[in-house]
Parts: structure tokens; C-alpha cells; sequence
């Protein structure tokens, strides 16, 4: 069982490493896809298609801290189960519990009738 | 027979285990909208109404907060204005189901007082949805669990701009052939955004504005695949550039960020900007 969770935080801890090092790239999908937190912890997740869209969603949330001047990531967060069509995808979650002392950042999946882009909110020091 | 009422089913089914918590929830919001978008000739039960909403409330805060129907005279006002302004016009069912969610809302106790009395302008329905502005920091602890956020779609401008509470600052028609014909509006913690699509043909033209309400909380971001560059027209700094060929431009009026993403073309998206600024004018 211990086994299991280890392996478990090892690849959530994986995940999250491969997210950090990528760099957020435009998009051809979404005109528009932004996070944004504020510093009571409200975050913000929008995005706009070109293309109406069958099924738009927030597939993954990750909650990142700065430590030492590097982004880490502590934890995966619930995501906004809301799931929209058409357009526009527009949700707000509240993360003010999972923030402690520090900067927090939040990652998160967008994902349009499949196709994925993830972003990152802006910085926030708590 | 069976006699009980609408109201009693739900209670009856969840008392019987018949149906979740989420589906009670639905059932009884599908009644509120009944009661308060039927025909003019129908009156509310506005006993019923007050008793379902109550009762959604309960749900809805796990009964941990008391409903207090403190909003009950500034409902009756909305619904006032509400009803004469459908004696003018048969509205639409999608515009109707709005009308009830802010009523719904109001009767949760999520606007005050000063909200109803606030700044409106000569339309009534800019009044019942300048509100919207004003609730908009209230909805993530309610909603946090689902996320979603208030949300109306309409294909018309009458009913969009009764929804933001203000004038659209756009035109209905571009470059004298596209023509606006939907309207998307959210509701977010500091803006609220109003998507517009003109249509010519097969052809179109997508224009989005964030109405900011909150300036400290306020971020976008656009999509581009490359450093724009900054242009003048006719007066505004308009920020451009282009997603992989697809040309945008962005620009700020006072507390309304102007994002023109869908464009035929750069030429025809600068001669967009201009006749946009020119409507301001």
C-alpha cells in the first residue's frame, strides 16, 4: 500500500516536473486562456476558442509554491467541474485553504473537444 | 389521483430516496423558472417561488445558513419592472430564464439594497442587470464546488445590453456587411465579459469586451505567436498582432478592454477598430 502511494506521488511529482519545465506556447485552438489568482484566493479560469467548441473543460489544477526563487509544485487541486460548449469557458474556484505563507501560482489544463493547452495564473504572494 | 404539488414531489422524492441532492436542486430551480418565466396572463405563485428557493437555499448551504427572505421588497420591484417591460415586448425564453436567475439571485439575498437603488440608466433592464456588477465577488464561495458562473447567451442586442447593465460600445454592423448576431456574456469575479460575433455568410467577425469591475484582480491574456506592435487609430493605441496568421487587435476605452480576434483580414481589422472607435465618438 505504501508502495502504491509512493509511486503515486512519484509520478504526480512527475507530472507536474515535466508541466514546470515546458513553456506555455500559443495556441491555435484557444484565442484566449487565462488564470487568474487573487489574493484572497479566488481563481479565475477563462478561455475563448476560435471554433465552437462541443466540449470545453479545466481537466488538471496544480497549486504551485516558490521556494528559493524556483516555482515547485506542492499539490494537485480540485478542479471546477463545469464543463461548458460552445465558445467561451468561463469558472471560478476558491483555493484560499490550500495557500499558506508564501507565493502560490496555479497551473491548470484547458481542454477543447480534446485538444489541451495548460497555463499558468499569474503570482501571489499569501 | 394525485394531488400534491410541485413543490411536495420534490420533497416526497427526496424523502423517499428517490432522487440525489443535485437533481432535488434542479427540480426545484426547473419550478422557480416555471413560475416566474410563464406567460403574462399567468401570475406567479409567489408563495411557491419563496418556499422552493428557500428550500434550494437550504441545499444549497447544506442548512448551515439560515434563509432570510430580507430581499422579498426589492424582488417585488424587479418583478414589477420586470412584467412591464414584457407587456412592451414578448421576450425570449433564454432571456426570460436570466430574468429568473437574477430574481433567484435576489431572493438568495445576494444583492443589496444599494445595488437596486444604485446607478441606472434610463432602461429598466440596465437597471435589474447593472446588479450584476456589483454581485459579481459573491459567486465563488457559493458556486466553488461547481465553478460555474452566471452565463446568458442572446441574439439580441436589446436583451445583451439589458444583461451588462450598459450601452454596447460596438456597432450592430461592420464594415456595412457583417452583422452582429450573437451575443456571449459571463459574469467573472472582476469583469464582465460580453463576446459578439457579426456574421456575413459563411464569414465572421468576433469581438470581445471585459467590462472590469475590479482593476486589482483584472488579467487576460491573448493568444500570439509573435511580439506585436502598437498603431494609432483614430486616437486609441492599438496593441496587434497575430496568432499563426490570424490577425488581433487590442485596445482600452476607460474601464472596457476591446479584443477584435476574429478578423477577415489586418487591413479589414484596422478599418473594424476605426469604425468602432468612430461609433464611440
Amino acid at each position: 500500500m505504501k508502495k502504491a502511494m509512493a509511486l503515486l506521488l512519484g509520478f504526480c511529482v512527475l507530472l507536474c516536473s515535466v508541466g514546470a519545465l515546458a513553456e506555455p506556447r500559443a495556441d491555435l485552438v484557444f484565442t484566449s486562456a487565462t488564470i487568474s489568482l487573487s489574493s484572497s484566493g479566488t481563481c479565475t479560469f477563462r478561455a475563448t476558442t476560435y471554433d465552437e467548441k462541443n466540449r470545453i473543460e479545466i481537466t488538471t489544477v496544480y497549486l504551485f509554491k516558490k521556494t528559493n526563487g524556483v516555482w515547485e509544485c506542492i499539490c494537485s487541486l480540485p478542479r471546477p467541474t463545469y464543463v461548458s460548449s460552445g465558445f467561451i469557458y468561463n469558472a471560478v474556484m476558491n483555493y484560499g485553504d490550500y495557500m499558506g505563507d508564501g507565493m502560490y501560482r496555479v497551473q491548470a489544463m484547458f481542454n477543447a473537444d480534446g485538444h489541451e493547452a495548460y497555463r499558468y495564473s499569474n503570482g501571489v504572494d499569501f | 389521483m394525485n394531488t400534491e404539488g410541485p413543490l411536495e414531489a420534490i420533497v416526497n422524492a427526496v424523502m423517499r430516496g428517490e432522487i440525489s441532492k443535485s437533481e432535488a436542486e434542479r427540480r426545484l430551480q426547473a419550478v422557480i423558472d416555471e413560475e416566474l418565466s410563464g406567460p403574462l396572463e399567468k401570475k406567479a405563485d409567489r408563495l411557491l417561488v419563496d418556499k422552493c428557493q428557500s428550500l434550494l437555499w437550504t441545499l444549497k448551504t447544506n442548512g448551515q445558513i439560515p434563509y432570510v427572505d430580507h430581499a422579498s421588497e426589492n424582488k417585488q420591484k424587479l418583478l414589477q419592472k420586470l412584467e412591464a417591460k414584457k407587456r412592451e415586448k414578448q421576450r425570449s425564453p433564454a432571456f426570460r430564464l436570466a430574468a429568473a436567475a437574477v430574481v433567484l439571485l435576489l431572493g438568495l439575498g445576494f444583492f443589496s439594497v444599494q445595488w437596486l437603488q444604485g446607478e441606472s440608466g434610463n432602461d429598466q433592464q440596465q437597471y435589474i442587470l447593472y446588479g450584476s456588477e456589483v454581485f459579481a465577488g459573491r459567486i465563488p464561495p457559493v458556486m466553488a464546488d461547481f465553478g460555474e458562473v452566471s452565463q446568458f447567451t442572446t441574439a439580441s442586442r436589446e436583451e445583451a445590453e439589458a444583461f451588462l447593465g450598459v450601452k454596447l460600445p460596438v456597432p450592430s454592423r461592420l464594415l456595412g456587411e457583417y452583422t452582429a448576431v450573437q451575443y456571449d456574456m459571463s459574469i467573472l469575479p472582476y469583469s464582465t465579459f460580453c463576446r459578439v460575433q457579426y456574421a456575413c455568410g459563411e464569414d465572421r467577425v468576433v469581438i470581445h469586451l471585459d467590462f472590469v469591475t475590479n482593476f486589482e484582480e483584472f488579467r487576460t491574456t491573448f493568444e500570439q505567436s509573435r511580439e506585436g506592435t502598437e498603431v494609432e487609430v483614430a486616437g486609441a493605441r492599438v496593441y496587434t498582432s497575430d496568432n499563426r496568421g490570424r490577425h488581433f487587435f487590442v485596445w482600452t476605452e476607460e474601464n472596457v478592454v476591446y479584443d477584435l480576434c476574429v478578423v477577415p483580414g489586418y487591413e479589414e481589422g484596422l478599418q473594424i477598430v476605426n469604425e468602432i472607435r468612430r461609433n464611440e465618438e
